[in-house]
Parts: C-alpha cells; sequence; structure tokens
C-alpha cells in the first residue's frame, strides 16, 4: 500500500481515538459538578454533617444488640433531637448541653434476627445520624424495598428536653453498618471493599464470636 | 510530506496519545471530593464556643489552619471572638458511634453563611500534638475533618480504608491515627477547585 494513504489512514485513526479519549475524559471525570448537588435556592437551610469512629465487621458483631435481615418499609423526613422533633440550636451556656443534631429513621420489616438483645418484633425502627434522602447529603444508600443485613446498637441518644433517649441506631458509620442484598444472591457492601458475602457465610462468622439464633 | 519523517510524525502522535490516556486514567482517582455547597468568598471567622475546653483551643485551632495553609487555595479562617462561626463541646451519643457534627447553613443562591461545629464530650479525646493512644480520638484530626465539612467539602467518594493514605474528608476515623491532620491530595483538589 502506498505510504502516503498509510499516513492518511493513520491520521484518520489518531484523530479518531483522540476524540475518543477527551469524550472519555469528559465523561469519566467525577468533578465537583458530577458528584455534589449544589442546593441552590434552599434558602438558609441547614445541612449536617459529622465523623464516626471506624469500625470493622468484626467489631459490629461483637458490639451489636441486634443482627437482623430484613426489608426497607419506609425512611422518614429528617428530624432533630427533641420531643417535637423541630429543628433547634444547642445552649453553650449550660455544662454537658446536649448537641442539637438531625436524625432520621428507617422502618424494616424483619426477616430474621441472628443476634437479638432487644426483643424484635416483626418490624424495627433504626435511627440514623444526618440528613435524611429527603434532604440529600445521606450517609446511606438504602431506599425503601432494599432488602439488607443489618447491624444495630443501642445507644444514648443526648435529647433537648434533658438527659438521653436509649435508641436503636445503625452501628457508626451508616454507610458500613449493613450489607445490600443483591441479585447474586449475596450481601455487598458499599464502602468498606470487603467483597460480598453469602447468607450462611454471614452466619458462620457471626457463630464464631456470639450465639446465634436460628429460626427453623 | 517527505515519506522520511513520517517515523517522526507517527512517534508524536503516539506520544499524545499516551499522555490522553495516562491524564483520563489518572484523573478519576485523584478527584475523588464532593462538595455540598460552599461560601461566596474566600474566608471566614470563627470563634470558641462557652462551653469548649481551654485544653481544646489549641487542636481546634490546629483544625482551621489546616485549610488555612494549603498553597494552592486562597482559603483563609481567621479567629474573631465576635463571630458567629462556632466550636462548642456537647453530649451527642456517648463513646464511640459519632465523633462530631457539623452544620452549616446554606443561603438562597446555594452559599454557605454560618457554621456549628460541636464536639461530643463523652470521647475519649487526645488534644496533644504527639501521637494519641490507640483508643483515643485525636482532637486535630477530627477538627481538621469537621473544618473541612464548614468548607462546604462532603464525606470523600474516594477509597477510605482506615489507613495513612485515607482523605481528611472520609468519614470514620481510627483511634489512634493522626493522619487526618495533613489534608490529602483528594482534599486539595476539592478545597482548590472551590476556591482556588
Amino acid at each position: 500500500m502506498n505510504k502516503k494513504i498509510i499516513f492518511i489512514l493513520f491520521s484518520i485513526v489518531f484523530f479518531g481515538a483522540l476524540v475518543g479519549l477527551v469524550a472519555a475524559f469528559t465523561i469519566h471525570r467525577p468533578t465537583a459538578s458530577t458528584t455534589s448537588t449544589n442546593p441552590v435556592n434552599n434558602s438558609g437551610k441547614r445541612y449536617s454533617s459529622a465523623s464516626y469512629a471506624a469500625m470493622t465487621r468484626v467489631e459490629r458483631i461483637d458490639a451489636a444488640n441486634a443482627i437482623f435481615t430484613g426489608m426497607v418499609k419506609s425512611i422518614s423526613q429528617s428530624k432533630w433531637n427533641q420531643d417535637s422533633g423541630e429543628e433547634w440550636i444547642s445552649d453553650d451556656t449550660t455544662p454537658n448541653s446536649p448537641g442539637s443534631f438531625r436524625i432520621h429513621t428507617i422502618t424494616i420489616e424483619v426477616d430474621q434476627p441472628f443476634v437479638d438483645q432487644i426483643h424484635l418484633g416483626k418490624e424495627v425502627i433504626l435511627t440514623i445520624f444526618g440528613n435524611s434522602p429527603y434532604d440529600g447529603f445521606v450517609d446511606h444508600g438504602l431506599q425503601v424495598g432494599d432488602r439488607a443485613f443489618f447491624f444495630a446498637w443501642e445507644r444514648n441518644l443526648a435529647w433537648k428536653e434533658g438527659g438521653s433517649r436509649k435508641t436503636l441506631m445503625m452501628m457508626s458509620y451508616p454507610w458500613d453498618s449493613y450489607l445490600l442484598y443483591q441479585p447474586d444472591e449475596l450481601y455487598h457492601t458499599k464502602k468498606d471493599n470487603q467483597p460480598p458475602v453469602s447468607l450462611g457465610d454471614l452466619i458462620k462468622e457471626i457463630a464464631q464470636r456470639r450465639d446465634v439464633l436460628i429460626r427453623p | 510530506m517527505k515519506i522520511k519523517i513520517l517515523p517522526r510524525v507517527f512517534s508524536l502522535m503516539i506520544a499524545v496519545m499516551l499522555a490522553v490516556l495516562s491524564a483520563v486514567l489518572t484523573w478519576g482517582t485523584t478527584q475523588a471530593y464532593v462538595f455540598s455547597a460552599n461560601w461566596s468568598g474566600n474566608g471566614a471567622t470563627w470563634k470558641y464556643g462557652s462551653s469548649l475546653p481551654s485544653s481544646f483551643q489549641d487542636g481546634t485551632s490546629f483544625g482551621a489552619y489546616a485549610w488555612t495553609s494549603i498553597g494552592s487555595s486562597s482559603w483563609t479562617y481567621t479567629y474573631n471572638s465576635g463571630s458567629s462561626n462556632e466550636v462548642r463541646y456537647v453530649n451527642i451519643d456517648g463513646g464511640s458511634g459519632k465523633l462530631a457534627e457539623t452544620s452549616y447553613w446554606v443561603d438562597g443562591q446555594g452559599y454557605i453563611t454560618q457554621f456549628l461545629i460541636e464536639y461530643d464530650n463523652q470521647e475519649n479525646w487526645y488534644t496533644g500534638s504527639s501521637t494519641p493512644g490507640g483508643s483515643q480520638i485525636d482532637l486535630r484530626s477530627i477538627a481538621a475533618h469537621e473544618f473541612g465539612h464548614t468548607l462546604g467539602l462532603w464525606h470523600t467518594d474516594t477509597t477510605c480504608n482506615g489507613t495513612s493514605s485515607d482523605a481528611t474528608m472520609c468519614p470514620f476515623y481510627t483511634g489512634g491515627s493522626t493522619w487526618w491532620r495533613t489534608p490529602a491530595t483528594d482534599d486539595i483538589a476539592g478545597i482548590t477547585d472551590y476556591y482556588p
């Protein structure tokens, strides 16, 4: 083949590939514009975020008051840690005063408990720190209808009216406090980079450290 | 075109393609920060709340300065006792679990106008500048993380393993560690993007 034709063909391939790479670059780039939503027009709206103590799955297994499978039935709006649930700001003049923080709850239809120190019923309400999905920027990815394997513990949540409220909560960082059931019939974590795991293996893992309830 | 120069042209084209390919592959791994909102300017003031123990002042100031000292960003935090942006020491949920919370208010244009940082007074805090014990919570690390939230940085999408490669804006803190004290590449990319 004529070398000139080869050059022309190569040039076409080169520029085509270059355009493709630039397009891939643009699409692939997870900049703020693709990973965030600037909450424009939410005038005076308060957002909350936090830092959590790291917990491994073994630590969750050891410290959980309840470990169970279930399905998310509903997710609440955001509320605040006072009886009315309305937004408030902490009092900075009283020693050991409660902080003001946003929480929300998810109602879960329990399939099977494996560890149960709190007498789980058919439904359980788990409280989670931070924004509800209705407010955006949430620290978990659960949606209504999701089936998952949950780790929960009872916490003494500071309350505006005084003292604290014993509350069943996701364990530390919410993203890592559940494993989502996927069509491959395995349970997947989102953030801790652990490989997906079967229900049988999870039960074995728990049984090595806790007394496990297995219903027939 | 002389046939003799074709190999050089081909080499140049291949070099350009490799450079673009390299940029594509590295871009996504270094910029996983997430922004929720930002300040309209490039600086803000803050102050210690009256509930904050004096032993927490140095560590808190360190956390603010961690974001002020980044060369590629013009952002500055300035202490001002008359500021409406406060750092407090309150009860949240007992030991472990949640370590601190940051609230920030966003106006109709999407700009942050005010913030409040609250440390959980039930934690086993380490307020020094050296290395905390294995079960202690390093105040300087948590302060740097919470001040990152006050800039509008959300928890990063980058991989967090509980190791020294973790970004300051990773969501969970490993007891006894200090690596959150210094913003990582991903954190710096975030603040530089929004406050160049």
